[in-house]
């Protein structure tokens, strides 16, 4: 598979990250309940980002080491996301007693949020920081 | 903020970004064969001793483990996301500097076996389950204590699309108590986030089962 086609194979994920990234990175949701952004992040985590994965885990091919990234970044977003929801249920991300960790989810999701539009065909909604991602 | 500067995110290894080039890694969504891994680590634990106080601790450090071959379920072959690995801790060096309690080592406890299981992913996920109950004592020289978890394992967990789990980031989900040599309680692991590096050294396991003649 070319870098074009894993490019617009990771497009369509893309666009659906972009309404889940916000939910989980801005400090200001961090005050509402967490079910919210918990279920749309499964939503994604499930659907359209499991069907990339499993064509990454299909194919027989070099696969771009972006694309590889992109996907031990998510799974490691995953387990973020699920032990902060072991601790805090539908509470308020707030009221862990971890708060290193929502540092942890700020910075994962920004990055990961440049990561993915880096190797999509999808123009990121905006400008992320700069000089991370070397591809 | 600490006095030797801002604590440092537990998001993946540099190279997940980008940041440091490629690292040499394992083929993802396919499974290799057993061995012995040294692995480069980053871990930052929260810990709170009673009487002395918190701190989030960033320590660096090695892991070796001994991961055994692949095992399908039954007599299936194993393929990747569907088979078990088992895994063992033979040691852990970690060290850092706090703040709050001078020096930090974190090594295993040696009367219990640290182990690890690889298995099958969750349903529609390619990432297979890692999990690891590790008994680590903690060393604070500069406090004169020498605390462990004593029979309760600190369990860490991810999910990972290769084997050995290069950029893999593991979390704890629960507090461990921390208890001294008396067995009193005098603290406890908050959290545990573990970010794993590059293979440093991998020794092939070979045959481990008997030959049939």
């Amino acid at each position: 598979m070319s870098a074009a086609t894993w490019g617009r194979l990771l497009s369509r994920a893309a666009s659906e990250f972009e309404l889940v990234a916000p939910q989980l990175a801005d400090p200001a949701s961090h005050a509402l309940a967490f079910s919210a952004p918990y279920q749309a992040w499964r939503g994604y985590y499930l659907g359209s980002f499991a069907a990339v994965d499993a064509e990454l885990a299909q194919s027989e091919g070099d696969i771009p080491a972006a694309v590889i990234q992109v996907s031990v970044a998510t799974h490691n977003l995953e387990r973020l996301v699920e032990v902060l929801h072991a601790e805090v249920g539908d509470a308020p991300l707030v009221v862990t007693r971890i708060p290193e960790r929502l540092g942890d989810l700020a910075e994962a999701t920004e990055r990961l949020s440049e990561l993915i539009h880096s190797v999509s065909t999808r123009a990121p909604r905006q400008a992320g920081r700069k000089g991370n991602v070397r591809t | 903020m600490s006095e030797r500067g801002p604590i440092r995110g537990i998001v993946g290894y540099p190279s997940n970004w980008g940041l440091i080039g490629s690292i040499s890694r394992p083929r993802p969504y396919r499974l290799t064969a057993g061995a012995t891994d040294t692995m480069r680590v980053r871990v930052r634990e929260k810990i709170d001793i009673h009487g002395v106080g918190t701190d989030v601790v960033e320590m660096e450090g090695v892991f070796v483990v001994r991961r055994d071959h692949p095992r399908g379920a039954g007599s299936a072959e194993a393929k990747w996301a569907e088979a078990t690995i088992k895994t063992e801790f033979r040691a852990l060096e970690l060290f850092g500097q706090s703040d709050v309690f001078g020096t930090v080592r974190v090594r295993l406890n040696p009367q219990h076996s640290s182990t690890g299981e690889v298995s099958p992913a969750e349903h529609a996920s390619q990432a297979a389950a890692c999990k690891a109950d590790l008994y680590p004592i903690v060393e604070l020289p500069e406090l004169g204590m020498t605390i462990s978890t004593a029979d309760k394992a600190v369990t860490l967990a991810s999910k990972v699309i290769s084997i050995p789990p290069v950029g893999d980031v593991a979390r704890s989900e629960s507090p461990a108590a921390l208890v001294d040599e008396r067995g009193r309680t005098v603290g406890e692991i908050v959290s545990s986030d573990i970010e794993v590096g590059q293979v440093l050294a991998s020794i092939p396991l070979g045959n481990t089962e008997r030959q049939a003649s």
